[in-house]
């Protein structure tokens, strides 16, 4: 079994970086290419890796243990938050972003609030998909040290070079066309499982534990603080992820971005729940076969155990896919986010400055400088990724927490400057996003845990606020944000004005010599 | 290391200048717009050149509209347009600043086709503040242009 696991996982990783490679002739030395494939995505392509991308380790091997551990809610929790904010996306937000021709997320930030609005939407987005990144290469780092033998860090190393690779070469193409290969194998691993368990031990569901049980989402006792917060940063704080907008801007259309979405979010929840309702059965199927999952993974243990091999490398394969995924848009988004909007790189005409004379190089004859330069971010994202995934212990904790203050900060000024644009200034965006950002910054510093997981990192005792409060400052700090944003706002729509921004998103000039408007 | 300052001033060089009120008086009675393409010169911004462009708007002798694109130059620059009624402030309307999506804003007021004041403006932290606009002759030397209020 260890030899089939083995030769299948390599076979799989050896496709992703073929693939990889040979759709990089697509770039053809243009940054648009690159970034956002084109802006030429059709819809089996934006939708696959939108599922993709939403699906990561801790939908998969996260999900399953929290479930096993604390009940249905707190592992479901995270496919149907990732699902949830697909949906939204879908909703409100996928055509009027597609129709703008933006190239990143912080674009937007820079349109609608300048450019000190920008850099430091940007730095967040770059900060919170850097841990992100690192929490999917420390789920690749344990896979492959239980499944190849290799060392922790060597795996990490691994992992973090093939997706490296493979998104250096192909950018945003390599990606969508991996995504593909990636969610065709998540969902039928994921479907292949469940049909296995229920046919061959049955989906036993413990009392209490199942998804009939609301007390999860309503008795703070069972943690509903905290499965409530999990939807809530996951559905409403994704919405400002950069890799979820870039391919939102790749697709063809408003349409096609749009439909994208809603068929991402099916399939996430299509793939991510199935992986609860097995995780429920754990208990039951380990005592059946005599065995206990110790420290280990629960979702491991099954998978080494309970299952046929051919099943294990099918859903193994699932998870390195969706780590991949994750990883590699990951890895895009945030050196696309450093070059085009903190380092300020954005003429997509100019050649690339390191291609020498000869035109020999690292980088092909007619590249433009943001490609280059996104190329070269990707090299310091992808070592700062892995050192947060071998040195830094508090991975997962640092990731929620950044994406918390992602969502406190940024999706304010998003929503008010798509729907209520005259109101949404400048002052109101900054002010807003510092209050929002620190607030939650503020609440992790004085909450001695964060999603359960005890703060050994920069606590400061206190009386006032114990573990009970913790999920609470996902919906605090928002709304703190919010309360500010829309203070300032009318304070300054009058004397400072807003920048308006056509259907396409160009800013538009309105001056007049008299005042009735 | 150089700690970055503030602009404190516009500076409009005689020859750009000539350009800009040629393009006022051309256009007048329709409100005239643009850029100054600038560079930076310690604190002050110093205009190398204007790029006119298209008033959209469809009352064009009391509005000027236009959207920003591969028209407007690279930072440094400064937005221009031209009131041109007798009845206009030589400043900024509500209107300019509410929907003036730029740095920097420079009013032309010129009633009667000739240009009789001219004021910058800059984007505080919450609201605008004014900016003093020179004239450069050509030995560098500079002087306040006409200012109204």
């Amino acid at each position: 079994m260890a030899g089939l696991i083995f030769w299948g996982l390599i076979v799989f990783l050896l496709v992703m970086i073929g693939v990889g490679l040979f759709v990089s002739k697509k770039i053809n030395g243009d940054s648009v290419n690159y970034i956002v494939a084109g802006r030429g995505l059709i819809l089996p392509l934006a939708a696959a890796t939108l599922m993709a991308q939403s699906l990561d380790a801790n939908a998969t091997l996260g999900n399953t243990d929290l479930t096993a551990q604390f009940g249905f809610w707190a592992g479901a929790a995270l496919p149907i938050g990732l699902a949830t904010c697909l949906f939204l996306t879908g909703l409100f937000f996928a055509k009027p972003m597609n129709r703008m021709n933006l190239m990143t997320l912080p674009d937007f930030y820079r349109r609608k609030y300048g450019r000190v609005t920008e850099v430091i939407a940007a730095l967040i987005m770059v900060l919170s998909f850097s841990l992100l990144l690192g929490g999917n290469l420390v789920a690749g780092g344990f896979l492959f040290e239980v499944f190849l033998g290799t060392t922790f860090t060597q795996g990490v190393v691994l992992i973090s070079a093939i997706i490296f690779v493979y998104t250096l070469t192909g950018g945003l193409f390599a990606v969508a066309y991996t995504d593909v290969i990636q969610a065709v194998v998540a969902l039928t691993g994921s479907v292949a499982l469940i049909v296995y368990v229920a046919l061959n031990y049955g989906i036993t569901i413990p009392a209490g534990m199942g998804p009939a049980n609301l007390g999860q989402l309503t008795d703070p006792a069972q943690g509903a603080y905290i499965n409530l917060a999990t939807i809530a940063a996951l559905g409403l704080g994704d919405i400002v992820a950069i890799d979820f907008m870039e391919r939102v801007f790749a697709a063809d259309s408003p349409e096609t971005a749009r439909k994208a979405c809603f068929t991402g979010s099916a399939g996430t929840v299509i793939i991510g729940v199935p992986f609860s309702i097995v995780a429920l059965s754990s208990g039951s199927i380990l005592s059946s076969i005599g065995v206990e999952a110790g420290e280990q993974a629960v979702l491991y243990v099954l998978l080494q155990e309970a299952v046929p091999p051919w099943l294990a490398v099918l859903v193994l394969a699932g998870i390195v896919a969706a780590s991949l995924s994750t990883g590699d848009g990951a890895i895009l988004g945030t050196s696309a986010a450093l070059a085009r909007n903190v380092l300020g790189v954005r003429d997509e005409g100019s050649h690339g400055e390191t291609v020498l004379a000869d035109g020999s190089g690292i980088l092909n004859e007619g590249s433009d400088k943001l490609l280059a330069t996104t190329r070269v971010m990707m090299v310091p994202i992808t070592i700062l990724g892995a050192f947060f995934a071998i040195r830094v212990s508090a991975t997962g904790m640092l990731l929620v927490l950044a994406f918390d203050v992602a969502f406190a900060g940024l999706l304010v000024p998003l929503v008010f400057g798509i729907y209520k644009p005259d109101i949404a200034t400048t002052p109101a965006a900054l002010a807003g996003m510092l209050t929002g950002s620190f607030t939650r910054l503020g609440f992790f510093v004085l909450v001695p845990t964060t999603y359960g997981i005890p703060n050994n990192l920069l606590f400061v005792q206190n009386d006032i606020f114990t573990a009970s409060f913790d999920g609470l400052p996902t919906f605090i700090a928002p709304i703190v944000g919010l309360a500010v944003f829309l203070g300032v706002a009318y304070a300054t729509k009058d004397s400072y004005g807003t920048r308006t921004l056509d259907r396409d998103g160009r800013r538009t000039v309105v001056a007049a010599g008299e005042d009735e408007d | 290391m150089q700690l970055p300052r503030f602009v404190r001033r516009l500076v409009i060089p005689a020859q750009v200048r000539r350009s800009l009120d040629r393009q006022v008086q051309r256009e007048h009675p329709t409100e005239a717009g643009g850029y100054l393409d600038c560079r930076r010169a310690g604190n002050r911004l110093v205009a190398t050149g204007h790029v006119p462009v298209d008033n959209d708007a469809a009352d064009p002798t009391r509005r000027f509209e236009t959207t920003v694109d591969e028209r407007a130059p690279a930072f440094p620059r400064v937005f221009y347009h031209s009131h041109t009624s007798a009845a206009s402030p030589a400043g900024m309307t509500n209107v300019d600043r509410k929907r003036i999506p730029e740095q920097h804003s420079l009013v032309l007021f010129a009633p009667d086709s000739e240009v009789y004041s001219y004021r910058c403006f800059k984007r505080g932290l919450a609201r605008w503040h004014e900016l003093p606009v020179c004239g450069q002759r050509l030995d560098a030397t500079t002087y306040p242009l006409p200012r109204l209020r």
